[in-house]
């Protein structure tokens, strides 16, 4: 700890607007300068001397250009012991940024809009401009689902006890600030890639202050327990979800001529049925996952422009074509409520040893109570 | 957590690096003395992630054997983190009390077995280290040792996440992650302990690379350079080359020739080149190696005769009593 030895490499980051830097570091890497001879292992004395060390100069990421098909671009690594997890970048790397997603960029925009909207108590559906925000930070970052599933869960434990947003009808603009939020410090947590607050800037168009600021507020709220181990039962479930939307929406039939009457992606009953778009529960302690949005053709007319990640046949499911899930048993009782417990470390350490991911707890969670 | 950065006297400083400056520090209400590890705030970056790791799985790994962070003071432009005092970290306790570097057997088994309790302990909290080495490890006057560092930490278990393969320090990577693998779990950190046991007993880093290639290269020629048949699966490792020099597996013997044979032992079961085959801290904590720490009635009294000692452990050139267990 006192002889700090932190990455060099964290601060050629600076400047690096998502989108910018996407496109000035399209370089080809740059060749190191050959190495030193290695030492001796017979000079003692040069021990601990320090190691030649190269800061890369240019970008730690590479990436391949917006609309390229997955390549391998990657820097020729950059050799030092010191420790620089962020120099380099490879293929499918589960970092900051992945060259190959593994989510539709259109679904997943929508399933976090939908999911941001719940979490903060908004009745209300998100704007197809919302959305297209959404896609457009997607696009730029391409997190790892891992990712985005961890800014949820933030999106949960900051806001299900805090009335005193919730309560109120937000604008879009203060919405997409929570969740950008979100997915800086799950960006942060969990990615060994991470973007500097300015490059999120250039993504998201905030104002870099202001986003310094919110994430200073955000973990003095949460005293900085973003340990995911703690959440995993609630991550497991939102990963659930995530399934269940894309079982809605990615096998569904194209053809429908009725875009107004659909079905909760994440609830088994028809739309109509339930109490229309995100939900509020007014005694539950968890928002619930939104019921889905009113889809028209305009909508998928609009996203299909977003990128090659469209998939054309992805239309408005109707109610009776959808794949129906077992309907969830009667919701259990909340199991914890963050507003009182969620900085005490035994009590939101959800359950008795966290179980293997395989077998998620499903409808044993809050998560299910309302719409799911 | 909710500390003000005037609770505190700024003491001397101890060390400084591009993230953070670390400072001794005095309790002004207590007398009691701390680390405060001073975070200049960049703007840009906004809080780095290295603080937001350090703190949000620091502030729950609550063992005997990992630095505990007292407080968090976050203001405008600087972030202090508050730790516990420790005299010095493992580097320079070697420079200072070792033979050429080189420490004392008794010391070497109690802190390999204070290193592994502590790794345990993060293990079963689902955080991997990811950067073990003795600038990382932290002594202090009663002898103890404690994980600190926590910065390159990563908690595991989410699914589908993969890693970075540019974590841990060169000299400490484990082959498999050397070899491009972005998938390790524990044993990347068991790795590294095998390399600091072999450095306390020699006094001189096992395996001092200057390139990924070189480090490979230098853990080969030691360990003999693997193919599909010692490890299954090789060939498939991002970073595999079918043309490396072959490489014979070496007697570890040769390279801590004052190591007895049991301690060998369990620094082979640690260097073990496939993950799998690797040691986990647990099962290491249980090596008979150990005995005499964790079961020390029978053992000092088989101890406290060095004939007898010299008779089981040739290799031994003192009795192996620890005063600390």
């Amino acid at each position: 700890m006192y002889q700090v030895h932190y990455p060099h490499h964290q601060y050629p980051l600076h400047g690096l607007g998502t989108a910018g830097h996407r496109t000035s570091s399209y370089l080809p890497p740059q060749q190191q300068p050959p190495q030193p001879p290695p030492q001796q292992s017979a000079h003692y004395n040069s021990y601990y001397q320090p190691q030649p060390t190269h800061v890369p100069s240019h970008s730690l990421y590479s990436y391949q250009q917006v609309a390229a098909p997955p390549q391998q671009v990657y820097n020729q690594s950059v050799y030092t012991p010191v420790i620089n997890h962020e120099e380099e970048q490879q293929p499918a790397v589960n970092g900051g940024i992945n060259s190959v997603l593994e989510y539709n960029l259109n679904q997943m925009a929508s399933f976090l809009s939908w999911c941001g909207f719940g979490m903060l108590k908004q009745s209300r559906n998100p704007s197809l401009e919302f959305e297209q925000l959404i896609v457009s930070v997607l696009f730029a970052t391409r997190l790892p689902k891992s990712t985005i599933i961890i800014a949820l869960e933030y999106m949960n434990q900051r806001f299900s006890s805090d009335a005193s947003i919730t309560s109120k009808v937000l604008t879009e603009q203060e919405i997409f600030n929570h969740l950008v939020v979100s997915l800086v410090l799950a960006n942060k947590f969990n990615d060994d890639n991470t973007f500097t607050n300015k490059s999120w800037c250039g993504a998201t168009g905030l104002d870099l202050l202001k986003l310094n600021k919110m994430e200073k507020e955000w973990l003095e709220y949460v005293k900085w327990s973003l340990n995911v181990v703690n959440f995993e039962t609630n991550i497991l479930t939102l990963e659930e979800c995530w399934k269940t939307w894309l079982e809605k929406y990615s096998h569904a039939p194209s053809a429908s001529n009725s875009p107004i009457s659909i079905s909760s992606p994440c609830s088994s009953s028809p739309r109509s049925q339930l109490n229309s778009s995100p939900i509020t529960r007014p005694h539950s302690s968890y928002s619930s996952i939104p019921s889905s949005p009113e889809y028209d053709q305009k909508y998928y007319a609009l996203k299909s422009s977003w990128g090659q990640h469209q998939q054309p046949q992805q239309r408005i499911p109707q109610p009776s074509q959808q794949r129906m899930l077992p309907p969830p048993p009667p919701p259990p009782a909340p199991v914890y409520n963050y507003s009182f417990q969620f900085n005490d470390p035994a009590v939101q350490y959800v359950g008795p040893p966290p179980p293997s991911h395989v077998g998620y707890v499903g409808y044993a969670n809050p998560y299910y109570m309302s719409s799911c | 957590m909710t500390g003000s950065s005037s609770q505190f006297q700024q003491l001397e400083k101890l060390g400084e690096g591009t993230y953070a400056t670390v400072y001794k520090g005095r309790n002004r209400a207590t007398g009691a003395l701390v680390a405060l590890k001073e975070i200049n705030l960049d703007s840009e970056e906004g809080t780095p992630s290295t603080a937001i790791r350090e703190i949000s799985l620091m502030k729950e790994l609550d063992h005997e054997n990992i630095v505990t962070l007292y407080d968090v003071i976050h203001t405008e432009n600087k972030l202090t983190l508050v730790f516990e005092y420790m005299d010095k970290d493992l580097k320079k306790y070697m420079e200072v009390h070792g033979t050429q570097g080189a420490l004392d057997l008794k010391v070497v088994k109690s802190f390999m077995f204070q290193l592994l309790k502590g790794i345990m302990f993060c293990h079963d909290n689902r955080v991997l280290h990811r950067d073990l080495k003795p600038q990382n490890l932290l002594i202090n006057s009663k002898g103890e040792l404690k994980l600190g560092d926590f910065g390159l930490a990563r908690a595991f278990g989410i699914p589908f996440n993969t890693f970075s393969n540019e974590v841990v320090t060169l000299w400490y990577r484990a082959p498999d992650v050397l070899l491009g693998s972005r998938a390790y779990t524990t044993s990347i950190d068991i790795w590294s302990a095998g390399c600091i046991f072999a450095e306390m007993c020699t006094g001189k880093p096992l395996f001092p690379g200057t390139a990924n290639e070189d480090q490979l290269i230098k853990i080969f020629r030691l360990m003999g350079t693997p193919n599909e048949r010692t490890w299954p699966g090789i060939s498939q490792y991002a970073n595999y080359k079918n043309n490396w020099q072959i490489f014979v597996p070496q007697d570890l013997r040769l390279i801590v020739p004052n190591l007895d044979s049991l301690g060998l032992n369990l620094l082979q079961s640690l260097l073990q080149m496939r993950p799998e085959a690797r040691i986990t801290a647990r099962q290491a904590l249980q090596h008979p190696w150990f005995h005499e720490i964790t079961n020390p009635a029978p053992v000092m009294h088989q101890l406290s005769d060095p004939y007898q000692q010299e008779h089981h452990y040739q290799q031994q050139a003192q009795p192996i009593i620890d005063h600390q267990y």
